[in-house]
């Protein structure tokens, strides 16, 4: 029920088109700079996001701009917030990163910040090799130069 | 379906030969074997930025560019505008500031040796040995009026040199094995109620500091088994609890052993910084 019913179409990077409110499209801060500065097009090309992306950073603002819409209650529509969060941002890795990079790219601050939170979270207690897999890096350190990091921060390897 | 991204220079893709070898991932093992799409530095900061400081040296271990990341000044950048910044307690062995310039504050009216300075509410406070004939009590510095008064007499006759700390502008000291803090509204020193859980250590060995408004005990101890050759310190944490004007309380939150030093080392100061 949102009071505007002006709709705006943002297409991903393979053209598709996705129809949103512009409530929900001002969610992306990039879209709302481009809105207050008279770009009054009803379609907007999002270059650099896939559709599969779009589609979720998109159903991400729908809730968000939905519950931020109910009035009253607050405490509950918080917690139920929390929770899709929670459930929203349970991906794989390779999704999440896309994620972040989406919401750093249209400026969706909530996204953003749940995105990193989790792969923090996700990476705080791992070994060194599995965080390299996942952010695709090669050990550069040489057997010895290891030895003198892990030596510099010998507290904090014991078991 | 690999979005179009763009890849960072600081991050290198491994040789496929390299991928092969790597154990699957514990994580999403991903349908289509694209990597993941790498995340530029200030991403990366901001996904750091949100991790306990705890976790840094193991993750320093990932790459040097990791290692960069972990080591800049940009991450705790990140982190305070976050409001992500932690307490952590650091063992200063020495300082030398001879490098640094100093500029000559006006002279004190006794000579002190082995002063020992405090902050509590804008002045700072002196005490130590005099070896002139005045009368022994210590000295306070105001900062604002930028001079040397007498200080409070009483106040002066507990604090012991070194095993003591400022907290919310309250002076605990740590003496004949019982914390103390002076109400300087009443100019008494009173014993810090309700501690239980420490064990009794010689108050030479114990260093006291602010710890994000709780109070951390640092004492060595030396290690039987090594025949003494090997020093723990140890490290508790207490809360402090101000019950009514004349009460406060303390709580020891946890304590363990924190180090393993030569039992040549002593601790000389303890300080807490918020990184």
């Amino acid at each position: 029920m949102s009071e505007s019913n002006k709709k705006i179409s943002l297409i991903s990077s393979e053209g598709e088109a996705f129809e949103v409110s512009e409530a929900v499209a001002r969610e992306f801060e990039i879209v709302a700079h481009m809105l207050e500065d008279g770009c009054s097009g009803s379609s907007i090309p999002i270059t650099t996001v896939d559709s599969n992306i779009l589609g979720k950073v998109i159903e991400y603002c729908t809730k968000h701009v939905e519950v931020g819409n109910v009035e009253g209650n607050s405490e509950k529509a918080e917690k139920d917030l929390e929770e899709f969060d929670k459930r929203f941002i349970a991906v794989e890795m390779n999704t999440l990163f896309s994620l972040i990079l989406a919401a750093n790219y249209l400026n969706v601050k909530g996204l953003l910040n749940i995105g990193c939170q989790k792969v923090a979270d996700t990476i705080k207690d791992m070994k060194p090799e599995e965080v390299r897999s996942i952010f695709n890096i090669e050990n550069d350190y040489t057997p010895a130069e290891e030895e003198v990091v892990r030596k510099e921060n010998e507290w904090a390897f014991q078991p | 379906m690999s979005s179009p991204v763009k890849k960072r220079k600081t991050i290198k893709k491994p040789s496929l030969k390299k991928n092969k070898e790597t154990p699957p991932l514990v994580l999403g093992p991903t349908p289509e074997s694209t990597p993941n799409p790498s995340l530029p530095d200030d991403l990366l900061l901001s996904c750091f930025a949100r991790a306990s400081r705890l976790y840094y040296p193991t993750l320093s271990l990932v790459s040097k560019s990791f290692a960069s990341l972990f080591a800049s000044p940009e991450l705790y950048k990140t982190r305070s505008s976050l409001g992500r910044t932690e307490s952590c307690l650091y063992v200063v062995s020495i300082l030398d500031c001879r490098s640094n310039t100093w500029r000559d504050g006006p002279s004190m009216l006794v000579e002190r040796d082995y002063p020992h300075a405090n902050v509590i509410d804008g002045k700072i406070y002196v005490a130590g040995d005099s070896n002139s004939t005045s009368p022994d009590n210590g000295l306070a510095y105001d900062t604002r009026e930028g001079r040397w008064e007498s200080a409070d007499m009483e106040m002066d006759s507990e604090w012991v040199w070194y095993s003591y700390c400022v907290v919310e502008n309250v002076i605990y000291v740590y003496n004949n094995e019982e914390f103390k803090w002076y109400d300087s509204t009443v100019r008494l020193w009173k014993v810090l109620k309700g501690l239980k859980g420490l064990p009794k250590f010689p108050r030479y060995t114990a260093r006291l500091a602010d710890f994000g408004g709780k109070m951390a005990v640092l004492w060595g101890r030396g290690v039987a088994s090594s025949g003494y050759v090997d020093k723990i310190i140890w490290c508790a944490v207490i809360a402090l609890e101000r019950r009514s004007d004349q009460e406060i309380w303390g709580k020891v939150e946890w304590k363990e052993p924190v180090l393993k030093v030569p039992k040549s080392c002593s601790i000389d100061h303890a300080l807490a910084a918020t990184v």
